[in-house]
Order: C-alpha cells, then sequence, then structure tokens
C-alpha cells in the first residue's frame, strides 16, 4: 500500500507539471510550485517506511520544487528564478508561521486536534527550523547550476544528472541528517540521511528525463 | 493571548496581500489566494475559544481570500471569478487529498509520535472532514455570490467602502451559518451552535473593517 502511494504522489507531482506546460502558463507554475512548497513542508513531519528503507515523506514534492525551477530556468530568465524562489520561500515560511500560531493558541475544550498539532510542529522544531534553510541552499545552488550548464553543449545531460546527484547530497545531508540527528540518535540519523539520498537522487533523475521529454511536447494553444 | 495571536494572524494576512500585490499585481493576487488556499486547509481543523465562544483557526485567512476576491474584482472586473474560485477550489482540494493520501503509507518506527499525529490530523476523521467540506463549500459559495453582491452595491452607490462593508455584512453571515451548520449541527447544542454563527460573523466583520485599509491602497496604487 505504501509502495502504491509512493508512486501514485511521485506520478501526481510530474503529472501536474507536464499538465501545465501542456495546458497553461507561468502564472500556473507559481501557483503548483506555491502549493508543492506547502505539500513539501508538512510532509516532512513525517517519516514513512517504503520498500523498507525511512524515507522523509517530503522527497516527492520537493524534488518537484527543483523540477520546476529546472524548468523556470530553461524556458524563463533570470528575474522570474528569483521570482519563483521568493515565492517558494516565502510560502514555506508562511506556513510555519501560521502552524506555529496554530499550535501556541490555547484550544477550546471542545477542541480534539489541539495535542495533535502540538506533537506535530513542537516535537519537529529542528525540522521547522532546518527544512526552510536547507530548501533556500539548495534552491540558490541549484539555480546556479542549472544556469551554468544551460550553457553546455556537450554531454548536457549527463552533466545535469552528475549535478543533481552532487546537489540532493548537500541537501540531504543540510535537512536530514542534522535533523534526525537532533530528533533521533546520530548514528541512526546517518542510516535515514544516506536512504533518503539513494531514494530522492533516483526520484531526480527520473524527473529530469522525464522533464527533458516534456520540452519537446508542444503546449496547447 | 489569543487574541494577541490572531492579532498577529491578521497583520500577517494583510501585509502578504500587499507584498503579493506589489511583486505579481493580478498574478500576484491569484498566488495570493492559492497560498492561503492551501494553508487553510490544513490548520481550520483546530478550535479556540473568543469571549467563551469556539471559534475555527483560521478566519484572518478566509478575509485575506476575501479581501483579495474585493480588489480583484474592484480592478480587474466580475469576469474573474470563475479563476478566483478554480484557484481556491484547485489548491484547497488538492493539498487535502495529497494529505490524506501520506496519511495512508507506513509510518516508519522512528518518530512514532509524530508520525501518529500526522495520521489523526490528515487521514480519515469524521469531524475533520465535516470541516473540510463545510470551509469549500462555504467559501467557495462566498467567492461566488460576492461577486454579485458587490457588483450590484458598485452600481447603486459607487464607492468602494459600501461595496466591501456592504459585501462584508451580507456575505460573510451567510458564510458563517454555512459553515457552522455543516461541521457542527449534531455535534453540539443549538445554542452554542447559534454562539458560534455569531462570534464568527462578528469576528469576520471586525477583521474586514480593518482589512479595507489594504484594499483602499492596492486599488488606489497606479500599476507602473
Amino acid at each position: 500500500m505504501s509502495a502504491i502511494v509512493f508512486l501514485l504522489l511521485i506520478a501526481i507531482s510530474i503529472g501536474l507539471i507536464y499538465l501545465i506546460h501542456r495546458y497553461f502558463g507561468k502564472s500556473q507554475f507559481y501557483l503548483i510550485a506555491v502549493i508543492y512548497s506547502i505539500l513539501s513542508f508538512l510532509m516532512s513531519f513525517k517519516l514513512i517506511k517504503v520498500f523498507g528503507v525511512n524515507i522523509n515523506a517530503s522527497v516527492i514534492f520537493s524534488s518537484g520544487l527543483l523540477i520546476i525551477l529546472y524548468y523556470f530556468i530553461n524556458r524563463y530568465g533570470k528575474s522570474e528564478i528569483k521570482r519563483l524562489i521568493m515565492a517558494i520561500f516565502v510560502s514555506t515560511f508562511v506556513s510555519g508561521c501560521f502552524l506555529m500560531l496554530n499550535t501556541f493558541m490555547i484550544p477550546s475544550i471542545y477542541d480534539n486536534n489541539s495535542p495533535f498539532y502540538q506533537n506535530l510542529v513542537l516535537d519537529n522544531l529542528a525540522i521547522v527550523i532546518l527544512y526552510p534553510i536547507s530548501l533556500l541552499i539548495t534552491l540558490l545552488l541549484s539555480s546556479y547550476c542549472f544556469e551554468l550548464l544551460k550553457n553546455e553543449d556537450k554531454n548536457r545531460l549527463i552533466k545535469t544528472l552528475v549535478t543533481i546527484i552532487g546537489l540532493m547530497f548537500i541537501d540531504t545531508f543540510i535537512f536530514i541528517y542534522f535533523s534526525y540527528a537532533i530528533l533521533i540518535r546520530f548514528d541512526i540519523a546517518i542510516v535515514i540521511a544516506l536512504d533518503n539520498y539513494l531514494v530522492k537522487a533516483i526520484i531526480m533523475v527520473i524527473y529530469i528525463l522525464i522533464i527533458n521529454k516534456v520540452f519537446k511536447i508542444r503546449k496547447v494553444k | 493571548m489569543n487574541y494577541l495571536y490572531l492579532l498577529i494572524e491578521v497583520i500577517i494576512v494583510f501585509l502578504l496581500m500587499i507584498l503579493f500585490y506589489r511583486v505579481g499585481k493580478k498574478e500576484g493576487l491569484f498566488i495570493y489566494i492559492a497560498l492561503m488556499s492551501s494553508i487553510l486547509s490544513i490548520v481550520m481543523f483546530k478550535v479556540f475559544d473568543i469571549l467563551s465562544f469556539q471559534i475555527n483557526f483560521g478566519l484572518p485567512i478566509i478575509m485575506g481570500i476575501f479581501t483579495a476576491n474585493n480588489i480583484i474584482i474592484q480592478r480587474y472586473g466580475l469576469d474573474e471569478i470563475k479563476r478566483i474560485i478554480y484557484t481556491f477550489g484547485f489548491s484547497y482540494i488538492l493539498t487535502m487529498i495529497i494529505m490524506n493520501l501520506v496519511s495512508l503509507m507506513t509510518s516508519s518506527e522512528y518518530n512514532i509520535i509524530s508520525n501518529n499525529s500526522f495520521d489523526q490530523l490528515f487521514g480519515y476523521n469524521l469531524v475533520n472532514l465535516r470541516c473540510f467540506v463545510g470551509g469549500f463549500i462555504s467559501i467557495g459559495f462566498m467567492l461566488w455570490f460576492n461577486g454579485e453582491v458587490y457588483y450590484y452595491i458598485r452600481r447603486d452607490k459607487n464607492k468602494l467602502i459600501f461595496s466591501n462593508i456592504g459585501s462584508i455584512l451580507i456575505i460573510q453571515f451567510i458564510e458563517s451559518m454555512i459553515f457552522v451548520v455543516i461541521c457542527y449541527l449534531g455535534l453540539y447544542d443549538i445554542i452554542l451552535i447559534f454562539g458560534m454563527i455569531v462570534i464568527r460573523y462578528l469576528l469576520k466583520v471586525v477583521i474586514g473593517v480593518v482589512g479595507l485599509l489594504p484594499v483602499y491602497l492596492l486599488v488606489k496604487m497606479k500599476d507602473k
């Protein structure tokens, strides 16, 4: 069941990007970037077990965010990339603020959800702080690398894939390792970080291969 | 303390609206509506006390969506209503569906409390489902009907303040009734439900009146 849902979410993540490319425009890309950033932030609170490995659920839609960034760099100019990164970071930061406000509000006697919000946010403060920071660093580094790769002529796809694998290492170890080192234990955090790195690198490679095919598909006017 | 958090929420909502409009103009407001709708779909399940009555979290967010709706109608016309409703509906529903799917996935043996809390909040839960459906219907109705009321008042009295206050007073009462009845009818007694409708309405009117300032600023702002 977990594996099926995991694969379904991967399909939804890349499928929506394809649909927006085919039938809509730039403003709809901003819309799904905002939704993906909120989803990714919320999903980062859950650690799932898929294919026998422990994965942070945010890997699916955070990879989607990087693919939207890759799409923008190949299609639109530098000013759009800055706006996109700002939109993603502001969305993540604001959803964190609202979750914190929600957690700290004194609940009614009729409320049953307050303990769940408190456990979700207060037990995962390391994630609340580290996730936006690692996301911003990854987006800035990725935009720099993708801009350089845009001008490459030889073996562009292989260079892109190698760059992606390198970027995922940085992203995984800033966020996953340090978060779970604080929340659980250092030795367990290393294993979780390695599992996440492997899975996220595979997902990103698949996304990059698909998005390069998507570029060749014409938009419906 | 809840009053302070509510005030902070109001400030964040309206500052964000101004920021998104300054950067993106009309498209910025649509992205703002998408952002607020997504956040609302996950935070609205918590209930807190104001003046001894219960209110769901997220009233300033709803008023932010409502105010952005008014600004778009004022500046760009009634034709944008459909797109506003699609933006709200798509963001709201997609966020909840994905979170629901994630709650179906097997949790790891680490971080058990967080995983269980996640599943309890976003998994199948009748009360939260009623809140979700109530929010969708009430806000969708609010956005659609507001366009008609806003334009009707504006045709009669072409003053920004009359159109906004008029639409707030009429629409927000209907929205409050729809939301509270769908979410809580049968769970609480009639007096409590009546109190929830009234306090929800009054609070939204107050926030809406506070929101007139950014409305005035953004509508009068000249596009470069």
